[in-house]
Parts: C-alpha cells; structure tokens; sequence
C-alpha cells in the first residue's frame, strides 16, 4: 500500500512539472509582451525598466529555472495587472468564496442526487423513477450558463426572491450554488441509480431476503454501502465540473472568486496568474483524484486487504 | 412419516416485455420430515423458480403466484404478506445459494453475515450470536472459526464461501434447507466435500432437503426421492430406486441416457434433440411431444395425468395408459440402468468396509 | 382419470414423428447485432425522440440561412435591438414590440423619459402599466413598463427579423442557424478526431500488449492527469481563438477516453477463442486487428463517440462564454449566448433562442448517446 501511494504521488510530482514546463513555455511563445496594452504609452526607456523589473530580459532558460525554483517554494511569480501583487497573495484571496461555493454544491448536489438515485432505483419504473432519469438527463446536458440564466432572470430579476449577484451574505451563495449543482447532482443520481440496480439484483441481496432480513435493513445495511462505493469515482469528473463551473458561473453572479479572476486574467493576458491558477487547478484535480483512489480502497474491503488495485 | 411441507398445484407466471412467462405449471409434490428430495430437470424448467416460490422470493411485482398452496405448518405460504414471511423465511426454511462467490455481501463480515438471522429470529444479543456463529463456522468445517469470523468474505477460498452460505443457511436449525444447485459452481473435489456435510448435517440436524440439481450423479449420491420436472411441471416422481431401475417417462430416459458415467463401458451419449418449448405459448397436449420418439397422437391433443406406477412411483406420460403401445427404454439407458444398480452395490460395500 | 378413459379411442395412440418440425417453430428468428440492436433503438421512446429533434435541429440549421435575405455578417447599426417578428404569428408574441421598464417620479415622467431615452416617438407607444410603486427600496420612482412598436419607430415597418437582431442589427435568425451550424461542426469535428486517435492508439497498445502497451500506457497515465479545461484553455490562449484551434484544442486530451475504452477492449477480445483461431490459421496481424477486433469493438466506439459530441459542443461555448470564442462577425450557439448575457433583461430574446437550441441538442445528443448505450451494449443483449 505505501508503495502504491508513493508510486502515485511520484507520478503525480511528474505530471505537476510537466503542466508547469508546458505551461512555461507557451507563455514564451506569445507574441509581444504581456505590456502590449499599455505600450504605446510608456517611452522604450521606462518598458525596459519594466521588463527589467519583472526578468523578462534575461534568457529563457534563466527565466525558466528562475520559475521552477519559485514554484519550488510556493512563489507563482508577480500578477501584471495589479500592480506588482504576488500571485500567490491574489489567490488566497479570492480562494475563498470559490471554495465555499464548490463545497456547498458539491455536498448538497450529492446527496441530493444520491438520494434521487436511491428512489428511482427503489421505485424501478415508477413516475419517480421516470421523473429522476429526465432531471438527470436534463441536469447533465443544460450548460450550466443557460441554467444560471435562467435561476437568476426568474428568481432574482423577476421574482425578487434572491440578489442577482454580488456576495455579501449566505442569501447571495444560494443561485450560484444551485447553478453549480445541478451538474453533480445529476451524475450522482444516474450512478447511484445504475448501482443500486445492479446491487438489488445481485445474489447477495437475496441471500440476506433469504434469511428472512426485513426490507430496510436490506436497502440501508446491505444494499446502500455496496452502491455508495463506487459512487466516489465520480467525485473526479465532479470536480472538474466545478472548477469549469466556477469560471463561468462566478462570472454570472459577480461573485469575487477564483474562477471570475481567471477569465478576467485570459482577458488581460495577466500570464503570471494564468499560469498560477492553471497549476492550482492542476494540483486540485490530481489531488482529488489520489485522495479518490485511496479514500476507495479504505472504504471497500477487498481492495484494502489485497493492497493496492491496479 | 409426516409432511412437512406440501405443494399443490403450484402456478408461477412472470410479466415480461414479450409477454407472460408461465414457469411453473402446476406442481405438487409433498416433503417428508427428514428426507432428502432432489429436484432435477433442464435449465428453464422450473426448478429454481419453484425454490424461490417456496422461499416467497419470486419478484414482485413482475412474479405472481396466480394459482396453488403451499401447506406449511398448516399455513398456506404462497398467501402470506411479505412481513410473515420473513419470520418464516432463516428461521423455518432457509436456502443455500448456487454461486458462492456472489452470494456473499463482500463489504460486510462473515460473522455478521452469520449473526443477523440469529438476531432477527432467536432475538440473541451480539455476543451469544457471535459465539453461536463461531459453533456454526466449526459445525461446517471451517478451521480457526474465531479469527475467520472477523474475515471478509474476499479472504475464502470458493468452497470455504459455500461453507459458510451453509453455515448462514442453518443458523436458526431450519426445518427445511433448499439447496439450489449448491455444488455447481465448485470443483469437482469440493462439490464431493460439500455433499458430504450436508448428509452429515441432515444426519444431525434431522432436517428436511430440497436439493436443485441438473447432476443426476449428484442426486443417487443425496436423494431419497427425486422429482423431474420439465416445462414447469413434475413429469415423473418417485424414489430414487424408481427413477434409477425403473423409471417411465421419455424424459428421464433422455435424462438418464445422457449423463456420462464414470465406469460405463461405451462412450456413446444420448442427447435429447431439440430445445424445451417456449413457456410464454406452452404447446397444447404433452409439452415434451415434440422431443419425444415415442410420440403419440394424443400427445398432441391432451396433457396426460400423472398415472400410477406404485405407491411412492408416479410418472405423467401417455405411454402409461392401457391403450398405449409398449415401449422400452433405449438399450443405452438399459445398460445405464443396470451400471447403476452395480455401481451402487459397490458402493454400499465400499462404505460397510 | 377414469372418465377420462373412457373418452380416448385406441386411435390416439398411434405413435407419430414430431420431431424435426415443431422443435424448429420454436427458436426465435436469428438476428445480426445490428439488426438487434436497432430493434432495441427503435423502442427506446425517449432515444427516438432526441434523434427526432437533433435531425429536425440540424435540418433547419442548413435550410434556415437560405430563408430569408439577410446576411450574417450585414451589420445596419439603424436596426440594432429589433424584437422577433414574423408575419402571421403576430398573435403569437412575434409582433416586433418591445418592453422597455423605465423609472420616473411619475408614471408620465417615467414614459417621456423611456421615449427619450430610447429614442421613440410618442405615436409609437402602444401602451403602458405600472409596475413598481414608489418606496424606499427603489429611491421613490415609479417603474413603468411601456410598450413600443420598435419596428416602425426605428422605420423598418416592412421587415420581418424572426429572431430579432443583435446589437449590430444583424439578423439572428440568420445568426443563429449559422452559429448551430458551426457548433455542430466543432462537435463533429472534434469527436471525430478523437475517435482517430483514440482507436489508433488505443488498438495498438492493446493488440501489441507488453513493453509498447506498458510505454504508451506511461504517457496516457501522465495526460489523464491535466485537467482537459487547462489544456484547453493554455491551448486557445497560444493558438489564439478560430475554428480550427478551438477543435484542435479540444482534442488534444480529449481522444484518452476513447483510447481507454478501445485498449480493454482490444486486450479482453485479443484472448478470446475466436481470435485465436485466427491467428492458429495464420491470418495475419492486420487482417485480425481489421475483420476481427473492429467490428467487435465498433459498438463501444460508438457509443464513445456520440457522448463526445455534446460535450465538445458544450466545452465550445463554455470557452466562449469566458471569452476564448469565435471573433466576430464569425459566430457560434456559445458566442451568441455570451454576447447575449451582457443585455438579457432589457432584450431577453438574444439569449432565448440560441439557449433553448443549445439544450435541446445538449439533450437530443445525449439522450440519443445513452439510447445507443443500452442497444448497442452487447451485455444487454439476451
């Protein structure tokens, strides 16, 4: 087991440095400097200061070791368009909000869908099943741009009944939550759904019926724990569909997190942070996906005492 | 010796997309306190489904039980709600699945597995159950029962898992254990030590068998009577030494002619051509017309009754009535016959010894 | 049984042979995969009616351009904002009138300062209703709705836009079916390249096996690990946003999904009997990857692919709406939906349209994709 989680987390370290490399190095191929905007209006004398100030004078290669080795110890490098704000400082504070809406979503939008799954498959081919299987298919393919639309025209500017946008109180988190939610609540459903199927009909349940195990016990004690395992696989695609979610969703809502900052870095060509949240974002997926995979084999005994799945 | 449980024209349908499956077609048969009773018959016939209707496990809503009882304990189980069943269900009649490898819920404990019919049915705390089911373990066969117990299924081995579905099945001392092709799934090896424990068992525990099987090997070596059943209903019943020497129906001669036995001297196998009928349109007269040689009109037009060969033989064929020509068996299953009342000698003497 | 008796004559026991004919009566007809699995399709309700929409979408998104005279790219700045209007659905909310809500100290203060403002002469205000009455929360203004035949004000009384127009005054119907157009060719564009690449490189690593599947298996380990909304989004900013970028862009990680499915496949296949005796009869490695392997996983691929396409066409207008798009005049559903977004409660048609036609493709392709799952998985099949 150790083996296999150092196997892992060397891959990890890999793929961490090849994003960072990559990343690097595209940013070199751009055309001009990240000062094009301003340019007209600075003297050659005072844009030499500034690429002097920001090392954007010596070699490639320099730069890039000088990188590297800032990444090493946590520094990302200082923002363009907030005057000299380290990268680092810019996301911790705008982290925050973003975290707090991703969390939110994605517990309420789980075990909501867990929930609705758990239903339909108990009510195999009843209106609550049909009605599970249409949201889910409804929640998985609506953008979720359309969809926060839509919440925010009809429950903030016709109905009044939240704020449009901004973040200053809990009221201000619940559109943007449902708009992010509907995403992970609608997988959760369809996989739980899909599971529980296959667990109800599986030898095992009926054994347990077979000794005579009255009906809850066998949906909560026996059934439920089978299903939910494989449920956590999904949490890996769920995140990216947050982090995807936050950018646009944030957007929307004018909340002041991670996601509205970085479309508002594409928009300016603020390399430095781009690069920043690009690997933090890097960092989350590969995180979620190892904590995934060992949180898996802690959870389902043939694969904890085997040591390992490959 | 007393029933203990009887069947009376049992009916099982199922809903299906294409149309209304009828599984079982009228069956009755009665088991006798402490006797083995095999049940054997092709895939489909409806032999597993029969188990399930005694177990009350037909799926609902699908399942239905439209006609039939099933007398125990002076209590019609096929009428009983779900709620009553489950108190029968472990604790009176309990079932050893054919799959060890699924029939075990792989995220829970072996002892727990164990312990939760004793605490539903025998309202045992956690303690005296876990000691009951480490007795079990030991009663089974199973080495070092008090650290096996806190095992996941995933740490045994194919023929330990059947042990312990064994183990599961007799927690709460049955008085009828149905065994649906319980050894099927296991080497050759392990299916002998299996049905080994369960006679020791029986002997033990005086319980009544209903034992699902296509191995007619396996049936001389378990049974006391035996029941063929071929498109949902029983075509020949009796004791095994009527089924094995003298038996009558058509069907159990293709049976009999094509199981392969160890010291048969030819290697000729009869198989019985074609395939069982369609249960969602059974044919009209006898079901097993069509596959049967010995095919006679009225097969075509009637179901025969269960005509009487003895006391304890009863076989549903034409070929029983006054008028029907007289037909012997192939001479494969002649010579099988008489193999097996050798073989059976031998073995005798081989157990006295 | 004795009454019985009595009723059977002798006759009835003439043996006869019915073996042969019934027993064949009683197999089902033999059916292809294919056939089979498009008996199943067709029963699948909601499979039917996604393919339904998706062809009747992709229909008049070829047809639609060709309808009217307007151009996509004709921008009239005199005929910015024009609501739909289409003749002889005037009943139905397509007259060309356009809701603004202003704000006034008096309703009739409100009104003449809504006309101002938006530039209508008075004979063309069809009417008008309170909405809001003065209070604290609203600085005490009145809100009024007031509704303006925009059309005619604007002199364009004889023009029919039956989607309205954008701020440019270019026609959105025009737009629109332009703009689907081009998101379907992203998506199909998109999963077919991954479909390429992901067979390719998924059959051999998974036909050759050892050492070249171990190697390729490295590299497909270390891609996984990138989020694909970080390639994608590293991708446009180099390439800088167009057609060919967005999609190239989209496919870089995208075909490891593909490659996955065809490797397990292809490795559980490879063992099987009947490619084994292939291979014992001397077939050669080309001829069994080609007659054996493919077909066996086409149903897999298929099914792979149809799922990629909504979710390229998502992940198009996803990029646009962060602004990594098409640039104007080109436009796609994504595009439009984000220029919508910046005047959606003055003009909401801009975005009603092109939202609706991007979920029901979302929906159709999916729910479509999840139709051919259940026929095509060979699992199902009995």
């Amino acid at each position: 087991m150790a083996k296999y989680i150092a196997q892992r987390i060397i891959y990890m370290i890999i793929t961490l440095f090849i994003i960072a490399t990559a990343t690097f190095f595209l940013m070199k191929l751009l055309p001009g400097s990240p000062f094009n905007q301003v340019a007209a209006k600075l003297s050659d004398a005072q844009m030499e200061i500034l690429l002097d100030r920001y090392g954007l004078n010596d070699p490639v290669p320099v730069q890039y070791f000088k990188y590297i080795g800032g990444l090493i110890q946590g520094d990302l490098g200082v923002s363009f368009q907030y005057n000299n704000r380290a990268v680092t400082d810019l996301i911790m504070t705008r982290i925050g909000p973003s975290a707090y809406l991703g969390a939110q979503a994605m517990i309420i939008g789980s075990i909501l869908g867990i929930i609705l799954g758990m239903v339909a498959s108990i009510r195999h081919n009843s209106w609550v099943d049909y009605t599970s299987n249409i949201l889910a298919v409804i929640g998985i393919s609506i953008p979720s741009f359309v969809f926060a639309g839509l919440l925010q025209y009809y429950f903030a500017v016709q109905w009044r009944i939240f704020p449009p946008s901004f973040w200053e109180g809990p009221e201000y988190t619940v559109l943007p939550t449902i708009a992010l939610m509907i995403f992970p609540m609608a997988i959760c459903a369809r996989f739980m759904r899909t599971e529980m199927m296959e667990v109800l009909g599986s030898d095992y349940i009926e054994l347990a019926r077979a000794k005579g195990v009255s009906n809850n016990k066998i949906m909560f004690k026996h059934a439920l724990r089978n299903a939910l395992i494989p449920v956590i696989t999904v949490i890996g695609p769920m995140t990216v569909s947050l982090m995807t979610g936050t950018l646009v969703i944030e957007q929307i809502f004018a909340v002041p997190g991670l996601g509205e900052q970085f479309v508002r870095s594409i928009n300016v060509n603020d390399y430095p942070m781009i690069m920043g949240t690009t690997l933090l974002f890097s960092v989350l997926f590969i995180g979620v996906v190892l904590i995934v995979d060992l949180l898996y084999g802690i959870i389902d005994p043939r694969i904890r005492l085997t040591g390992g799945k490959k | 010796m007393e029933n203990i449980l009887e069947v009376k024209d049992l009916h099982v349908t199922f809903d299906t997309y294409g149309g209304k499956v009828q599984a079982v077609r009228g069956v009755n048969f009665n088991l006798k306190k402490g006797e083995t009773l095999a049940i054997v018959g092709e895939s489909g016939s409806g032999k597993s489904v029969t188990t399930k209707a005694l177990m009350g496990l037909i799926p609902k809503p699908a399942g239905k039980i439209p006609k039939g009882e099933i007398i125990f304990e002076g209590k019609d189980l096929a009428k009983l709600n779900d709620k009553h069943m489950q108190q029968i269900r472990g604790r009176d009649i309990s079932m050893i699945f054919q799959d060890p490898m699924t029939s075990l819920n792989p995220t829970m404990k072996v002892g727990g597995q164990i312990m939760e019919g004793l605490i539903k049915h025998q309202k045992m705390n956690k303690a005296k159950a876990k000691d009951r089911a480490i007795e079990l373990l030991d009663l089974v066969g199973i080495p070092n029962p008090k650290e096996r117990i806190n095992q996941y299924p995933h740490q045994f081995s194919g023929g330990m898992r059947q042990r312990v579905v064994i183990a599961i099945a007799l927690a709460c001392n049955p008085k009828i254990l149905l065994a649906d092709e319980p050894t099927t799934a296991l080497d050759v090896t392990i299916q002998a030590q299996i049905l080994e424990l369960m006679k020791d068992i029986q002997k033990k525990t005086e319980t009544s068998i209903v034992f699902i099987t296509h191995d007619l090997g396996v049936v001389a070596n378990v049974a006391d009577r035996v029941a063929v059943m071929y498109a949902g209903k029983i075509v020949e019943i009796g004791t095994v030494d009527d089924i094995f020497y003298n038996p009558k129906h058509p069907y159990t001669w293709g049976l009999l002619g094509s199981m392969p036995t160890v010291d048969s001297k030819e290697d000729e196998l009869i198989a019985i051509p074609g395939t069982p009928p369609d249960l969602m349109k059974p044919p009209k007269g006898d079901a097993f017309a069509a596959r049967n040689p010995y095919a006679m009109k009225i097969d075509t037009e009637m179901e025969p009754p269960l005509f009487k060969v003895s006391d304890t033989h009863y076989a549903a064929t034409w070929l029983l009535h006054e008028d029907a020509p007289q037909v012997e068996p192939p001479a494969a299953v002649k010579r099988r016959m008489k193999g097996f009342a050798t073989a059976d000698a031998s073995d005798e003497k081989g157990e006295e010894s | 049984m004795d009454k019985e008796k009595e009723k059977l004559s002798p006759e009835q026991f003439q043996p006869v042979d019915l073996a042969g004919e019934k027993s064949e009566e009683l197999t089902r007809p033999e059916l292809s995969y294919w056939q089979d699995a498009w008996i199943r399709l067709r029963k699948n309700k909601g499979a039917i009616m996604g393919l339904i929409v998706l062809v009747f979408i992709i229909l008049i998104s070829l047809v639609g351009p060709l309808l009217n005279d307007y151009e996509f790219d004709s921008a009239n700045y005199d005929a910015a904002f024009l609501p739909p209007k289409v003749e002889g659905l005037e009943w139905a909310g397509f007259n060309g009138h356009q809701t603004f809500t202003v704000q006034g100290e008096t309703p009739e203060e409100a009104i003449q300062r809504g006309l101002e403002g938006y530039e209508v002469e008075e004979q063309y205000l069809l009417g008008s209703e309170v909405v809001e009455q003065p209070s604290e929360q609203n600085d005490n203004y009145y809100s009024v709705d007031i509704e303006v035949d925009i059309y005619s004000a604007k002199g364009f009384e004889d023009e029919y836009f039956w989607f309205g127009t954008d701020s440019m005054g270019r026609d959105l119907w025009t737009r629109i079916w332009k703009g689907t157009q081009i998101s379907l060719y992203i998506g199909l564009l998109a999963a077919l390249i991954d479909m390429v690449v992901g067979v390719l490189y998924g059959g051999i690593s998974g036909y050759y096996g050892g050492r070249v599947d171990n190697y390729m298996q490295r590299i497909i380990e270390i891609l996984s690990g990138i989020p694909n909304l970080v390639v994608v989004i590293l991708m446009i900013i180099v390439l800088k946003p167009g057609l060919l970028a967005i999609t190239i862009a989209l496919t870089i990680t995208g075909w490891i999904g593909m490659a996955r499915i065809v490797r397990g496949q292809t490795l559980k296949l490879k063992n099987q009997e009947f490619v084994l005796a292939a291979k014992t009869l001397g077939s050669s490695d080309k001829r069994i990857l080609m007659k054996h392997l493919i077909p066996n996983v086409t149903g897999m691929i298929i099914i792979n692919t149809m799922f990629t396409i909504p979710s390229a066409i998502f992940f198009e207008a996803f990029l646009s709406f962060i602004g990594l798009g098409l640039q104007s005049p080109y436009a796609s559903l994504g595009t439009l939906i984000d220029t919508a977004f910046d005047s959606y409660r003055v003009y909401p048609y801009m975005l009603v349209y092109p939202a609706i036609i991007i979920s029901l493709l979302m929906i159709g392709f999916n729910i479509l994709a999840d139709g051919l799952r259940d026929a095509l998985d060979p699992k199902m099949r009995k």
